[in-house]
């Protein structure tokens, strides 16, 4: 935390001044350098997060009325369904992710980014193979394995643009000027190098050349495990562990104890997710229950860290800005990690599994928790980097009530559907269909939540793409006006030359 | 760059332990799985699917079907049945042994009895003991318990060798709609399950599956009708034109026909029901006739335990809400045969009043693929079994009910079978 207190002196929120127009001469030359890589992984990342949801909403109708596309195959359920989260996970959470925590690494380690033109380009690959990956989904070439369902040519796009980004973010780890570090410090750099290693394998095993038989169920389920649980949580508690402490004022509760949370986390977490279930020597499920039971720990002790920083904060913001959205996302990390801890205990498995418990605990999990959190780290931290303040604040309020009522309208009914229809599919003498029929109506409350999650994504998109603009067009004011100035000022051109080599970089 | 280095070293160390747990053990302990041999018995298990069926699992795949459906079959754990198997010469002893092990039996006992049901292995163990000390022989059934198995989706849990020959394994991991490890037991008519493609509704009312119109095209039909043109119920069917699976419909179609989970093997032990293709190795064969039992009933005993067992229950008390009964039905006591050979040879769809109930059902044309002879015998089998007293069954019957409906039937709904005089 001591290297948190000293590296930011431009932190009081809102307090801070950000020039209104023009390209900021005034923009830290941290901030500055992560400017272009930073709005082009947000910028797609926006685009796939309503992308995203109007495929889950499309989804989510069929339940209602199963003729609704039918025709179309693009767009049958069991294409649409994993396109619609993959589309979250990989092409909003991900790229989020690792913006927030390149501009994390460069903040903490006071080390402006360089060579910023190879992060640029890594997003935009990184977007290439996400819209790969779905178009591949859609068109029935997908693996077959969940969370791991893009055809290789989009996984193999994502792996390098993955590598590439990791890579300059471990550069500028390495040329940090401060060089204590920070909790978030440990919490980014485990999971920089988590992800290689668990796609590789997953995909090698699985897609290249393939295991045999149920091994394939075993690696599919660690791998969707280390990535949906271990890596969210890693990237998302590493931001957040930096954000709370700007936010409320007080420095974290304590510098130990977040360590310790990330050493169970990794020591522990990495072990779960095969369900008790499971068709596999009784081994493999005994040992993940087992290490789901102690992920207690660093669950809990983040929920305590967060608590005792948050609480008596001495900063007060308006209802709704970026403190809000992390708060909530904190909240919503020890829930959904409570309620995956509560699935690997085989007798709470016995109702909840293959039951709608399973997705809304995965949609707290990615919506709650992770994109909560960096749509306050986002909301937060672009301005900054952009140097424009965004174009309707007061959206960015609506957008976090918006998707505070859209997750819990999502999560809950879908929870205690998936309850409720467990229970039913127990009992032998209830038919199927009867069974089914209990849980429509939890199906449909989860679709208006999941219209207000579209419409909160929206708003996060309009004020993205919306800041976006504005730079773009002050970019090409500002050059225009280089270009008719006089010749004879030199001033002038060198500050064009300046900012349009920012730009490039 | 000290402290960088132990992070590094603790993700690594961390994430290492994981990978050599749940990627390299695997691999090391099932990645060189052979097929296993089935339980008392010489065939191995399993074996590999039809060319067709292989293709299927790729539109399975590719169409998402794993994201509604999962394969995989949870078992609690297995009770025991005693199955009395000869009384011997001392019937009176065997008779009280009997009665010592379960007070609750009816005074006389015959052969092929049930003495004790769901039991521990143990208790099992100790009741044959003392009737076989009494001269007589029984046999322990084994029988897998829970929800997922009374339901009728297999006769045992899923375990790690079913998946032998999937690839990609999709186990699924939610029931949106009904698990589908044993589809072939349960509904092993390929017109029924290409119908349920191409309009689920038509079949199961309220179903939330989207109907898979694009696996099949509509055609004027020529001069001949073509062979593989689907059999509708009466709303669906248009004028002049007939409905062709697509390759891929029909390979799906022969995918979900390829599942089963009914085989035992050693690490999940269950006692097929007697005459069941499981029991059999794939073949019906008629098992041993008891004294006073003829052969057709013996036949009509095999093909019930593998055709009609899994929903009616080898006991013919169906489920409840579910499958009607066949044990005091109307429908099957009834004088003649011309009702109830045309359920089983074309179908049942939609509802209709059973024992003093309603019933919404939609049972596909089990006996479609009988032959005359063994539809004659199961249906005489269930006719005369359970307390059901009506007359057996001929298949020149049979042969006369498959005559007057057609060569392609629709499904029969409640209105039209009431019709039929009986």
């Amino acid at each position: 935390m001591s290297a948190s207190e000293k590296t930011d002196s431009n932190f009081g929120g809102a307090s801070v001044p950000v020039p209104q127009c023009g390209i900021s001469s005034l923009a830290p030359p941290i901030d500055a350098s992560l400017r272009v890589p930073l709005l082009a992984l947000f910028g797609g990342a926006a685009f796939w997060l309503v992308a995203g949801s109007v495929l889950a909403m499309i989804a989510s109708i069929k339940f209602h009325a199963p003729d609704f596309l039918a025709a179309c195959p693009w767009l049958t359920y069991g294409r649409v369904q994993p396109a619609a989260d993959d589309a979250l996970l990989y092409g909003f959470c991900m790229p989020a992710g690792l913006g927030v925590a390149l501009w994390l690494f460069a903040q903490l380690g006071q080390a402006p980014l360089r060579g910023a033109i190879v992060p640029v380009v890594a997003a935009k690959l990184w977007h290439l193979g996400v819209l790969i990956g779905l178009a591949g989904i859609l068109s029935g070439h997908s693996t077959g394995f969940a969370w791991l369902e893009f055809p290789r040519a989009g996984s193999v796009i994502l792996f390098f643009a993955y590598l590439l980004l990791a890579l300059w973010a471990m550069m500028n780890f390495a040329a940090r000027r401060e060089r204590a570090l920070y909790p978030s410090h440990w919490f980014l750099v485990a999971a920089l190098f988590w992800f290689p290693w668990i796609y590789s394998t997953a995909n090698l095993f699985l897609v290249a050349c393939p295991a045999r038989g149920v091994v394939q169920f075993a690696i599919n389920s660690w791998f969707a495990n280390n990535l949906l649980f271990v890596w969210l949580a890693l990237v998302g508690i590493g931001a957040a562990f930096y954000f709370l402490p700007k936010f409320s004022g007080r420095p974290l509760q304590s510098y130990y104890f977040a360590l310790f949370a990330f050493g169970t986390l990794v020591l522990f977490g990495t072990w779960c997710g095969i369900p008790p279930g499971a068709p596999l020597p009784a081994w493999m499920p005994t040992l993940s229950s087992v290490a789901a039971t102690l992920t207690v720990v660093p669950v809990l002790a983040v929920g305590v860290i967060t608590w005792q920083t948050v609480c008596n904060s001495t900063h007060c913001e308006p209802k709704g800005g970026p403190f809000c959205f992390i708060r909530f996302g904190l909240a919503s990390f020890v829930l959904s990690s409570l309620m995956l801890i509560a699935t690997a205990c085989p007798r709470i498995s016995r109702v909840t599994e293959f039951t709608w418990f399973g997705p809304a605990q995965t949609q707290l999990q990615l919506y709650g928790f992770f994109a909560m959190t960096m749509f306050g780290a986002i909301y937060h931290l672009l301005p900054r980097v952009a140097g424009f303040e965004f174009p309707f604040p007061k959206l960015a309020h609506i957008h976090f009530w918006v998707s505070l009522l859209g997750v819990v309208l999502l999560v809950l009914p879908l929870a205690i559907g998936g309850v409720e229809q467990g229970l039913k599919l127990n009992h032998p003498d209830i038919g199927f269909m009867d069974a089914m029929k209990a849980t429509l109506p939890f199906l449909r409350v989860s679709t208006i939540g999941l219209m207000l999650l579209l419409f909160g994504n929206l708003l996060f998109a309009l004020n993205i793409f919306g800041l976006a603009f504005v730079w773009e067009k002050a970019l090409v004011k500002k050059a225009f006006a280089a270009m008719t100035a006089p010749l004879e000022k030199p001033s002038a051109s060198a500050s064009l030359r300046r900012d349009q080599g920012e730009v490039r970089s | 760059m000290k402290n960088g280095a132990l992070i590094f070293l603790a993700a690594f160390i961390a994430l290492g332990g994981s990978w050599c747990g749940f990627v390299l053990a695997p691999q090391l302990q099932l990645g060189g799985a052979k097929q296993t041999t089935v339980l008392n018995s010489s065939n191995v298990y399993p074996v590999g699917r039809p060319g067709g069926a292989n293709l299927g699992l790729q539109a399975y795949r590719a169409n998402g079907c794993a994201a509604c459906h999962t394969k995989q079959v949870r078992q609690d754990g297995v009770a025991c049945d005693v199955i009395l198997v000869d009384a011997g010469k001392n019937r009176t002893a065997v008779q009280a042994a009997a009665m010592a092990v379960n007070p609750a039996l009816p005074g006389l006992i015959g052969s092929r009895q049930t003495i004790l049901q769901h039991v521990s292995k143990a208790d099992a163990d100790a009741a044959v003991g003392k009737i076989s000390a009494a001269g007589g022989r029984a046999e322990i059934s084994i029988i897998a318990t829970g929800p997922d198995i009374a339901r009728g989706w297999g006769l045992r849990g899923s375990v790690a060798e079913d998946f032998l020959y999937d690839n990609p394994v999709q186990p699924g991991s939610l029931r949106a709609g009904p698990d589908l490890a044993d589809e072939a037991s349960r509904l092993p008519d390929i017109n029924w399950q290409l119908v349920h493609l191409y309009a689920p509704r038509s079949l199961v009312a309220g179903s939330m599956m989207p109907p898979y119109r694009y696996l099949f095209e509509v055609r004027k039909i020529g001069r001949k009708p073509s062979p593989d043109a689907l059999m509708l119920p009466p709303e669906l069917v248009q004028a002049g034109r007939e409905i062709i699976p697509k390759p891929e419909a029909k390979e799906l179609a022969e995918y979900l026909l390829s599942l089963r989970v009914d085989v035992p093997l050693p690490d999940a032990p269950v006692t097929p029901p007697a005459g069941s293709r499981a029991s059999t190795g794939g073949e019906l064969t008629s098992s041993s006739a008891e004294p006073g039992e003829d052969a057709m009933f013996v036949r009509g005993r095999a093909v019930y335990g593998s055709l009609c067992g899994l929903c009616h229950g080898n006991d013919g008390l169906g489920k409840p809400s579910q499958v009607p009964p066949l044990a005091g039905s109307e429908w099957v006591n009834a004088k003649g045969i011309q009702r109830l050979a045309r359920i089983s040879l074309a179908g049942l769809n939609g509802k209709i009043q059973a024992e003093g109930r309603d019933w919404n059902l939609s049972m596909a044309a089990m006996g479609a693929a009988l032959s005359d002879a063994d539809l004659a015998a199961v249906l005489t089998y269930v006719r005369q079994s359970w307390g059901n007293q009506a007359g057996a069954v001929t298949a020149d019957e049979v042969q006369a009910v498959r005559v007057a409906i057609g060569e392609r039937p629709q499904p029969m709904t409640g209105e039209q079978l009431k019709s039929v005089t009986e």
